[in-house]
């Protein structure tokens, strides 16, 4: 009774459903960040949300508790092409595709992938997985042929290098690199906020580096899909999501090795989780005698969602919760380091916290696993 | 025999399509939020042309005033204040000189995307 009483005092004074109370805070946040742009942001971001095609259940994903739209990686290429329509007709900038073919090149292939994900997103399974691999290589040999500057000469790893003194080796590498990649950033889609939250920490070193508007754009628009994702839960990020941030940053992490901006450990350090989780779930897969490549609830996310679901009523606040929990211990973990300039970021010594990633991931998922046993034995 | 018309296939007519609820529940939010993006975006790049005229740093330093700190939050320049105070090698800025070289401007920003 006095329950229901405090409910209708609540609703007397504050008079809106839940989601418009998400809205209006992820408005005002936004609004506080960015100004009227992200406000703007958030309206069409919540407009693509309401679609009624593109939807997928919950029971297709392990987290989530809700049917929600696949379309967040749609969101956040249509907010990123409709600032650098607007940014290209309102200011002098010309953006680099217009201005040099090599940018035209590495953006094709970026948008070439955005696409693979699109036509999955808007239609599942299109296409075969192989087909899909296959395009993948394609596009990213093809990006590499036709860009070989990409291609770093060495990483710091002994017989890597002395591998990728070979050209067509080294090609070859690299493409199966960028394929394996994308992949494992897929396969690590599981949780509000651990994508968004990995590429948004990039993407702050990348602006910080390179200082460039796409690179300030990108910022803008992965906190944008962040916040949204966060409070909300209304989106998954989607195969156009993943596909294309992955495919970002991939080719961002090859130029800069390739011309010693930072170091290969550096950009393995942000991107840790992402190919942490992939080589332990083929080797786990492999270990218990299915197919490698066969979707489970087996990833650390999973085992972290079973742990914090009971301490909160809402659905949305444990998925969001493991979500930043994982992005924040591994790239929040390397961006901390990177501000307060601990190590160079053109060190190898990145490499050995990589390696202490590597070790957290072990512990904490075998510990979860633990728990979830000796829980299930009582 | 008299074959049966099938169902209805024909692509409705606009006004159909204004009516209804679903497809306006997408349209009226996205373009408020187009509108809002064209204006942020017009007015913080029209605030940091005007900042790389007078020199760089002056929106947030020069002329601090309590009506420029309004404009700077209603119209959302924290992106482009982090362009006007990284130089004016930023293509943003492309042909217009500033007076004074930004401090933490960088090479690399030279060959922008």
């Amino acid at each position: 009774m006095h329950k229901k009483s405090l409910q209708s005092l609540t609703l007397s004074i504050w008079p809106f459903s839940r989601a418009v109370k998400k809205f209006l805070l992820m408005l005002a946040v936004a609004f506080y960040t960015f100004g009227l742009t992200g406000a703007g942001a958030i309206f069409i971001m919540s407009a693509m949300s309401y679609a009624a095609f593109a939807r997928d259940s919950s029971l297709s994903h392990g987290i989530s508790a809700s049917d929600s739209s696949r379309l967040g990686g749609v969101s956040i290429l249509i907010t990123f092409s409709v600032f650098v329509l607007l940014m290209t007709y309102f200011s002098p900038y010309t953006p680099g595709v217009l201005r040099d073919p090599f940018w035209s090149y590495f953006w094709g292939g970026i948008l070439s992938c955005c696409a693979i994900g699109l036509v999955e997103d808007f239609k599942a399974d299109a296409l075969s997985p192989f087909i899909r691999l296959l395009l993948k290589a394609v596009i990213f040999g093809g990006l590499l042929w036709a860009a070989p500057v990409m291609i770093p000469s060495q990483i710091g790893i002994f017989w890597v290098d002395s591998l990728l003194k070979i050209d067509w080796l080294a090609w070859l590498l690299c493409t199966v690199f960028c394929v394996g990649f994308i992949n494992a950033f897929n396969m690590s889609d599981g949780a509000n906020g651990l994508v968004p939250g990995i590429c948004l920490c990039t993407f702050v070193v990348l602006f910080d580096v390179y200082g460039r508007p796409a690179e300030g754009i990108l910022v803008f628009a992965c906190s944008m899909f962040l916040l949204f994702n966060v409070v909300s839960g209304w989106f998954f990020l989607g195969d156009t999501g993943s596909y294309g941030l992955g495919a970002i940053i991939v080719s961002y992490g090859l130029l800069g090795v390739a011309q010693g901006d930072f170091s290969a450990g550096f950009m393995a350090c942000l991107v840790a989780y992402p190919c942490i989780d992939f080589v332990y779930s083929l080797l786990r897969r492999a270990a218990s005698g299915v197919s490698p490549f066969r979707p489970d609830n087996g990833h650390l996310h999973n085992h972290l969602h079973s742990f914090y679901r009971p301490f909160f009523k809402s659905k949305v606040m444990s998925n969001s919760l493991t979500g930043l929990s994982i992005s924040g211990a591994s790239s929040g973990l390397a961006l901390g380091m990177y501000l307060q300039s601990s190590i160079p970021i053109t060190s190898n010594l990145w490499f050995w916290l990589f390696g202490f990633q590597a070790i957290l991931y072990v512990t904490v998922i075998g510990a979860l696993v633990g728990r979830q046993g000796r829980k299930a034995a009582q | 025999m008299r074959v049966s018309p099938g169902p209805n296939t024909s692509v409705p007519l606009l006004g159909q399509w204004a009516r209804n609820k679903s497809m306006l529940r997408i349209v009226f939010p996205f373009t408020i939020g187009l509108l809002l993006m064209m204006l942020g975006i017009l007015e913080s790049s029209h605030l940091s042309g005007r900042a790389v005229e007078i020199g760089h740093d002056a929106v947030l330093e020069r002329e601090n005033t309590r009506e420029q700190i309004i404009k700077l939050g209603i119209f959302g320049a924290s992106l482009t204040e982090v362009l006007v105070r990284r130089g004016e090698d930023t293509v943003i800025f492309l042909g217009k000189k500033p007076r004074n070289v930004a401090p933490l401007q960088k090479d690399t920003a030279t060959a922008a995307p």
